[in-house]
Formats: structure tokens, C-alpha cells, sequence
């Protein structure tokens, strides 16, 4: 039978490893690197592209290089944001439909996207081990829901791959930062990648790793970070008066590269400078970057992961002095300003001795090896990331399984009839946290029919759901009465059958431009709508400190923006008006801030005498 | 350590789980078996916590999926809920309301009567962390509520905040916690009494259904003010304005000289 490999499908990177002879090794592919970029070209004909090769090319074949496809795992068209969309290649979706990258006609989907990394991996593992190779162990964040996982694991399949578990990414670090150590406690292992975020806090006892809590964010990461350096550079850009040259997919490309680039170099360095020859025609564009201006650039991408663990220890019941280590895992963890909110959170110094890029795919390895039966004394104890539950009358979240419950597990509960002779019961099962059913995600919706006739309150309808090991949920209900029983196999959205999905694509790719436009105005309004009201308060108190240039300037820029606001026209010349506003009213923000502050001195003085 | 017994009933051996080794299969799991079974404990208000731990580390390692992977896929189903059904009861067992309702439940052969009443001695508790929950939640759905700059920073600054928030939340969490350890003593007492014959017997009965009546509440009120206690420290201190990303302007008028 064939090795178990275990995999780290990153959004922006992944690794293959294999435990051999007793260790656990990442592989090198051929050209001897340890981390494959998720990055497939996907050419005109031929074969795709995958990893470092692609890359090379994506800034001169934007439009068919697919990459940080992982953030449409297992989305619907409704889910993806406009500014998701601000991707190199194209990207639709539609209301309950999947999202698809249409490339020359074809219907390329975020699985196959992985199936092909997955592919190439299978095939490094292969030659390092000198065997074919048919089951992995991939990973996934812990935060993803039921389809995503699904999704995963159909990406798997699509690469010929038996999928033997789907583990969590945290936990797989956990593992790995555990090995060859006699751990007796509690851990908390903060991951923040290309594209997602997790934090789990696991009790490690007698080489079993329990996880007690997770939570996260599935997009949020190192990819918005870039985002916010790229329209910063854009700004600079058009305010140099070469705004023409932008919105080409092959200058985003290189804007994106470069962004990268330099916030790489800024975890290390104070200030980087931007080269790129050649933007336009006649433009060469040349900037330099320092540490503080990226850390105001990406402060509230960063500041998004505080919520998440202040959850998790929550959760777990526990105070940050009761941990040992927090481990740093994901590329965004080399960002010092990241490394500082993870230090004030959990009040210590954060672990770095594992390898942030590599240990997640030592830990897959690791679970592939206890499947293999190795590892004896190992034992992983994960948990459901998300509550799992029912809608019942009313709207109303019926929560059946609570997040943070042990896997594998099972629950049920009986439900009955809201009234007289219901000879059905529709079912919605869902995931999430939140109280009401419409605000969290459906997993599937079936009918029980067939109840006997019988007053409201009567009829006995139990609905049992099982959480395997992968962490993927099977639905049962059951009518107690006449025993008829229906299994449910949850929809994600990749199984609905080709015709539907062609379909849904033809016709999403007509919609597609137009959607996104839409979207992006409505957006673009909203955004704009707060800023104007959040100037009119500025001015209405403070106008009179500011120079009559000042205040023409700022009446002038709002008046332009409450002109593009009711003309509806782009969503492009909306931002550019909001820009020029910000950029008018920065006095103007300072006062409000001095006032703010003085004020609130004030305010504080008079409680503390009067109190 | 436990005793957990069980018969394989293809080579009847003895077992310590519901899993043969030797015949690789799972055994049937009789019907009737409530959770202290399933784990070999004593069915009784209280459990020896390092004995359910260790117990439950050690069938993990039997039933979990990870153990038996080569299985056939109809012994991995029967695997699987083991493994769910182990899950399930230990995270019962371990937590006395959940525990000793568990147990009402089994000794009224179904469903609990639950009295809606407030347990008298938690009544003024229930009344005060009541106030206080509504106390913190229009403080929390202030500062939440989007505000101007002006605003927000008046907001942050004020004295009377987040500070005597946590404080009186934590003073509640204080009385559950003593209030929680004075049923769990009551707990203990009944558990001395167990399995006394007549009339201690059924006056334990009607003691633990009081106790779970009780633990229910306190749970409850627990849990409220954990989550208000999370969500206060949840809010950003930030006193920048939100609205511009742009660098502030040093305030004017300090020069030292």
C-alpha cells in the first residue's frame, strides 16, 4: 500500500513532508525547493504550470495565473466581496452558485487549482520516495466550515490522491513543535498565513494534544496586507499624474510582486525602496517605503487578530499566564509589528523554534505517520471549529452541536410539527455562531416527509448529526414514529451536477462584469456616505480653526464626492473623490482628535472630582 | 485503574473496551449502557476526576479513528461511534451540572422535571448579576455603536468604564464561584449517602434534584458573565480616529523653549 505524505496547501505557499526512516523530512522537488509557491498558469494549451515556473510568468500572464485560489475554497458567488475579486485573473460567482476562474472558455475552479499544487507535491514525494503515491494528509485552517473542508478534500480526489484525514493547521503545528519533547501543558499556537488566520489553544498530556478552543478568521492574512501596500503605491502613483498607467492586470501584477517584496524586506529592514522600470510607456516608478508608514498601512489587518484570540482563551477558560508557549506559525508571523500584538495579548514573548513555513506540513506527516500506525503514543484530539445546529421555527439558530466539542462526535435531539396533520418537516442545517439561522452559513436544506397525520406537538422527528474524524459532519433524521429515515449528505457547492455549473457559468460570466462594478459602486457609496457625514460633524464644531484655504479645500473636495456619491457613475472615480477628501481633511482629523482628547481629559477631571 | 469490563463475544475474551484487538472488531455496546458504564465507573453523583481522566485518555487511544485505519469500513462506523460516544460522555461526566443532571435523568428513567422556580438561595444572586449583566450590556452596545472621533475618545477616556465594568463582573463571577462551591459540598454530602437503603436513598434523590436545579442556574449565570467578561476585553483601546489612515499632525504650541 502506498505512503501516507502529509500536506500543507497554503494560500500563498505549500509543502510536502514524509516521515523516512524515523524522521520526518521536508521534500525538495526537483529543482531543490522546500516550498512550492500555489501558484498555476493554466496556458493556452499544454499542460498547467505549477509553482515557482508560474510565478514567473504572472506578471506577464496575469490573466491565466491563478494564485491565493485557497480563498475561494468552497465559496459561493454571494460570499465574495468585491474587493476579493481584485485579483490579476477573473474571477465569478453568483448567489448560491460556485465560484469559477473562466480562462479561455474553460470553467477552471478553486479545486482544481489545488488539485493541480496537490499533483506536483504527490509527484515530489513520489520521486523522493521512489514509490508512487496515493494518500495524503492535508490540512486545512482550523476555522474552515463543512464545505470548505469539503472542498478540500475534493481537490484531493481531483489529484488522485486518497485523502486519509483532513487535519487542522494549527493542531498540525502543535504536533510538530510537540515532537521528540515530554510536553505536561497548555499551548496556544497563533497562525497567520498568506490568506487565513487561526489561533487554537491545545492541553498537551501524555503525548496526547488535545485542542480546547479555536477561532480565526478564513480571510484575513498576508495577502492584505499586500492589498493595502498596493493601493498605497497607487495613490502614490496617480498623484505622481500617471494614474493612466494602472488597472492593467500585468501592472497589478507587478505592483502585487513588489508590494510583497517589500514588506518582506520591512520585517527585517526600516525603509525599502520600490523599483519598477517601465510602468507605463514613459513612467518608471520609484518609491521608498519605511517601517512606520507600512505599519499604519496594515494596522487594522494586523489589530483583526486580537478579537479572535481573546475568544479562544476565553473559550478554553484560560488566563494567558497559564500557558507555556505560544507558537507562531505562517509567513505573517515574521512581521515584528505581528510578533508585538501576539506579545501584548498573551503577555510573553512568542516561541519561534519551530519553522513558521515548514511546520504544518511536518505535522500532517507526523498524523500520516500515526496512520501509519507509527507514533504509538501519539494521539490528536481536535475539535469542531464552528456550532453546528438546525433552524427551527421562528428563524431561530438551533444549536445541536456547540463549537469546541471533541471529534469524532455525535448529538441529536427531536424536534415536532408547528402544525395540525404536517406531513413534512423541512431541514436547514447550518453553521456559525450567531443567533439568528439566516446569519449563518447553510450547509443543506432536505425534506423528512412522509409524517402520519397528527395534531401539532405530536409527530417525534429526530435529527442526528456525526462529526468524523476529518471534521466533516452526516446529517440522520429519523420520523420516531414510522421510523422512515433520511441521510443527508451536506451540499457544498461543488457538487452540483456539470450541466447546472455550466450553466450557472455561462450565465455569470455575461453578469460578471456588470456584478462586480455594481458591487464595488454600492460598496464605494457606503464608504463614501461615512466619510461625508464623519467631516460635516468635523466642521460643524471645528471650521473655524481652520484657515479659509483650508475650509474651501475641504467644502470643495466633499461637495466633488457628494457629486460623484448621487452620480453613481464608478466606483473608481468615487474612491479617487474619498481620496482627495481624506487628503483635504487630515488638519481637520487632528483637531478632532486634540478636541477629543482635551475633551476627554475633561471629562475625566470632572468624574474624579466628583466621585 | 477503572474497570471497565467487557466480553468479546467472538472469542470471549476479557476486555478492558468495547474493541478487540485480537478479532479486530468492535464489540456491540450492550443496550442500557449509560455513560458511567461506558466508562466503568460507579453510577453516582460524584467521579473521581483523575480517574475519569486517565480513563478517558486510555479508550481514546483504543476507539479513536486514528488508531484504525485499516479497519473494514463497516468496523470503522462502529468505530467512529465509539469513539463519538466516548466523546460525549466524558465531556458529561466531567461537568458536575451536566453530570448530575444526567444522572436525575437516568434515575426518573427520561426526562427531568424541571422546577422553573429560582432556587431560593440563589435568588438575590440571580437578581444582582442580572443588574449587572444589563449594566454591562448598554455599556457594551455603547461602545460598540459607531461613533465620531469626538465621541470615541470622550468614550475611552471616561473613567467610569471598561474598569468598574470588569469589577463588578468579576465580583459576580466571585459569588457564583462561592455560591457553586456550596452546592458542590451539598454534592458530596448526598454522594456520602449513596446507595443508603430507604429512606436516605430517596431523600439523596430529591437533594440531587435540588442540586441540578441549582447547578443549572449557576451555570447559566456563569456563563452570561464570562461572555460580557470576553467581550469587554475584546474592546480596542484605540483612541485614534478611525476614519483617516493619515499621520497625525504633532500638536502645535509645545514648543519647549
Amino acid at each position: 500500500m502506498s505512503r501516507i505524505i502529509g500536506i500543507d496547501l497554503g494560500t500563498t505557499n505549500s509543502v510536502v513532508a514524509v516521515m523516512d526512516s524515523g524522521m520526518t523530512l521536508v521534500v525538495a522537488d526537483t529543482s531543490g525547493e522546500r516550498i512550492t509557491p500555489s501558484v498555476v498558469l493554466f496556458p493556452k494549451d499544454g499542460e498547467p504550470l505549477v509553482g515557482t515556473p508560474a510565478n514567473r510568468q504572472r506578471a506577464l500572464e496575469s490573466d491565466r495565473t491563478i494564485y491565493s485560489a485557497k480563498r475561494f475554497m468552497g465559496k459561493r458567488g454571494y460570499e465574495i466581496a468585491a474587493e476579493d475579486m481584485v485579483v490579476t485573473y477573473p474571477v465569478t460567482g453568483k448567489g448560491e452558485g460556485p465560484v469559477v476562474f473562466p480562462i479561455d472558455g474553460r470553467v477552471i475552479c478553486p479545486e482544481d487549482v489545488a488539485a493541480e499544487v496537490l499533483k506536483k507535491l504527490r509527484d515530489d514525494a513520489a520521486a523522493f520516495l521512489g514509490q508512487d503515491v496515493t494518500r495524503a494528509v492535508i490540512t486545512v485552517p482550523a476555522y474552515f466550515n463543512d464545505a470548505q473542508r469539503n472542498a478540500t478534500k475534493r481537490a484531493g480526489e481531483l489529484a488522485g490522491l486518497t485523502v486519509e484525514r483532513i487535519i487542522n493547521e494549527p493542531t498540525a503545528a502543535a504536533l510538530a513543535y510537540g515532537l521528540g519533547q515530554e510536553l505536561d501543558a497548555h499551548i496556544a499556537v497563533y497562525d497567520f498565513g498568506g490568506g487565513t488566520f487561526d489561533i487554537s489553544i491545545l492541553e498537551v498530556r501524555e503525548g496526547v494534544f488535545k485542542v480546547l478552543s479555536t477561532c480565526g478568521n478564513t480571510r484575513l492574512g498576508g495577502d492584505d496586507i499586500d492589498a493595502r501596500i498596493v493601493a498605497h503605491l497607487e495613490r502614490q502613483i496617480r498623484q505622481a499624474g500617471h494614474g493612466d498607467s494602472l488597472g492593467r492586470p500585468h501592472v497589478t501584477a507587478r505592483l502585487r510582486d513588489a508590494a510583497e517584496a517589500a514588506k518582506k524586506v520591512l520585517s527585517d529592514e526600516t525603509e525599502t525602496e520600490i523599483k519598477l522600470p517601465f510602468l507605463g510607456p514613459d513612467f518608471s516608478f520609484s518609491y521608498t517605503l519605511d517601517r512606520p508608514t507600512l505599519e499604519a498601512l496594515m494596522r487594522d489587518v494586523v489589530e483583526q487578530t486580537r478579537r479572535p484570540c481573546i475568544q479562544a482563551l476565553g473559550d478554553a477558560r484560560l488566563e494567558p499566564e497559564q500557558l507555556a508557549a505560544v507558537l507562531l506559525v505562517g509567513g505573517s508571523t515574521r512581521i515584528p509589528m505581528v510578533r508585538d500584538l501576539v506579545e501584548s495579548i498573551f503577555q510573553r514573548t512568542p516561541d519561534s523554534s519551530i519553522n513558521p513555513d515548514e511546520a504544518v506540513a511536518v505535522g500532517a506527516a507526523t498524523q500520516a505517520a500515526i496512520l501509519e500506525g507509527h507514533h504509538d503514543e501519539l494521539l490528536l484530539l481536535d475539535v469542531t471549529p464552528l456550532s453546528l445546529g438546525i433552524e427551527t421555527y421562528g428563524g431561530l439558530m438551533n444549536v445541536i452541536i456547540p463549537r469546541n466539542t471533541t471529534i469524532p462526535t455525535k448529538a441529536g435531539e427531536s424536534f415536532t410539527t408547528a402544525v395540525d396533520n404536517q406531513r413534512s418537516v423541512s431541514i436547514r442545517v447550518l453553521q456559525g455562531e450567531r443567533e439568528m439561522a439566516h446569519d449563518n452559513w447553510e450547509l443543506g436544506k432536505f425534506l423528512l416527509e412522509g409524517i402520519d397525520p397528527a395534531p401539532a406537538g405530536v409527530p417525534r422527528v429526530g435529527v442526528q448529526f456525526t462529526i468524523d474524524a476529518d471534521g466533516i459532519l452526516h446529517v440522520l433524521a429519523r420520523d420516531q414514529l414510522t421510523g422512515h429515515e433520511q441521510t443527508v449528505r451536506m451540499k457544498s457547492t461543488v457538487d452540483m451536477p456539470e450541466e447546472q455549473v455550466n450553466e450557472m457559468v455561462q450565465e455569470s460570466i455575461r453578469r460578471a462584469q456588470e456584478d462586480m462594478a455594481k458591487r464595488s459602486l454600492v460598496e464605494a457609496q457606503v464608504k463614501a456616505k461615512n466619510l461625508i457625514q464623519a467631516v460635516a460633524a468635523g466642521m460643524a464644531q471645528l471650521q473655524d480653526r481652520l484657515t479659509p484655504a483650508e475650509r474651501e479645500r475641504v467644502n470643495h473636495t466633499v461637495a466633488a464626492l457628494q457629486r460623484e456619491v448621487s452620480n453613481e457613475t464608478s466606483a473608481r472615480a468615487i474612491n479617487e473623490a474619498y481620496q482627495a477628501v481624506d487628503e483635504a481633511t487630515t488638519r481637520l482629523a487632528g483637531l478632532m482628535y486634540e478636541e477629543a482628547v482635551r475633551q476627554g481629559a475633561a471629562a475625566q477631571q470632572g468624574d474624579s472630582t466628583t466621585s | 485503574m477503572d474497570s471497565l469490563q467487557v466480553k468479546c463475544q467472538s472469542c470471549d475474551q476479557q476486555l478492558a473496551s468495547f474493541f478487540c484487538h485480537d478479532c479486530r472488531i468492535a464489540v456491540p455496546v450492550p443496550r442500557g449502557v449509560d455513560y458511567f458504564r461506558y466508562l466503568g465507573l460507579p453510577q453516582r453523583p460524584l467521579v473521581d476526576a483523575q480517574r475519569l481522566e486517565a480513563t478517558y485518555l486510555r479508550l481514546s487511544q483504543e476507539y479513536h479513528p486514528d488508531r484504525h485505519p485499516d479497519l473494514s469500513a463497516e468496523e470503522k462506523e462502529a468505530i467512529l461511534y465509539r469513539s463519538a460516544l466516548l466523546n460525549q460522555a466524558y465531556s458529561c461526566l466531567r461537568n458536575p451540572k451536566q453530570r448530575v443532571q444526567y444522572l436525575v435523568e437516568l434515575l426518573t428513567g427520561g426526562e427531568r422535571s424541571r422546577s422553573k422556580a429560582i432556587p431560593p438561595q440563589i435568588a438575590e444572586l440571580f437578581r444582582r448579576v442580572q443588574t449587572t449583566l444589563m449594566a454591562a450590556d448598554a455599556y457594551l452596545k455603547e461602545a460598540e455603536r459607531p461613533k465620531s472621533s469626538i465621541e470615541a475618545v470622550a468614550f475611552a477616556l471616561k473613567s467610569s468604564g471598561v474598569t468598574a465594568q470588569r469589577e463588578s463582573l468579576m465580583a459576580c463571577r466571585k459569588s457564583i464561584e462561592g455560591e457553586q462551591a456550596t452546592v458542590l459540598s451539598e454534592l458530596q454530602e448526598i454522594d456520602a449517602q449513596w446507595h443508603q437503603a430507604g429512606e436516605a436513598s430517596e431523600q439523596a434523590f430529591h437533594r440531587l434534584n435540588n442540586v441540578a436545579d441549582a447547578l443549572s442556574y449557576l451555570d447559566r449565570l456563569g456563563q452570561q458573565v464570562h461572555e460580557r467578561l470576553v467581550a469587554l476585553h475584546m474592546l480596542t483601546p484605540a483612541i485614534l480616529p478611525a476614519t483617516s489612515t493619515a499621520p497625525m499632525p504633532h500638536p502645535v504650541g509645545t514648543d519647549p523653549q
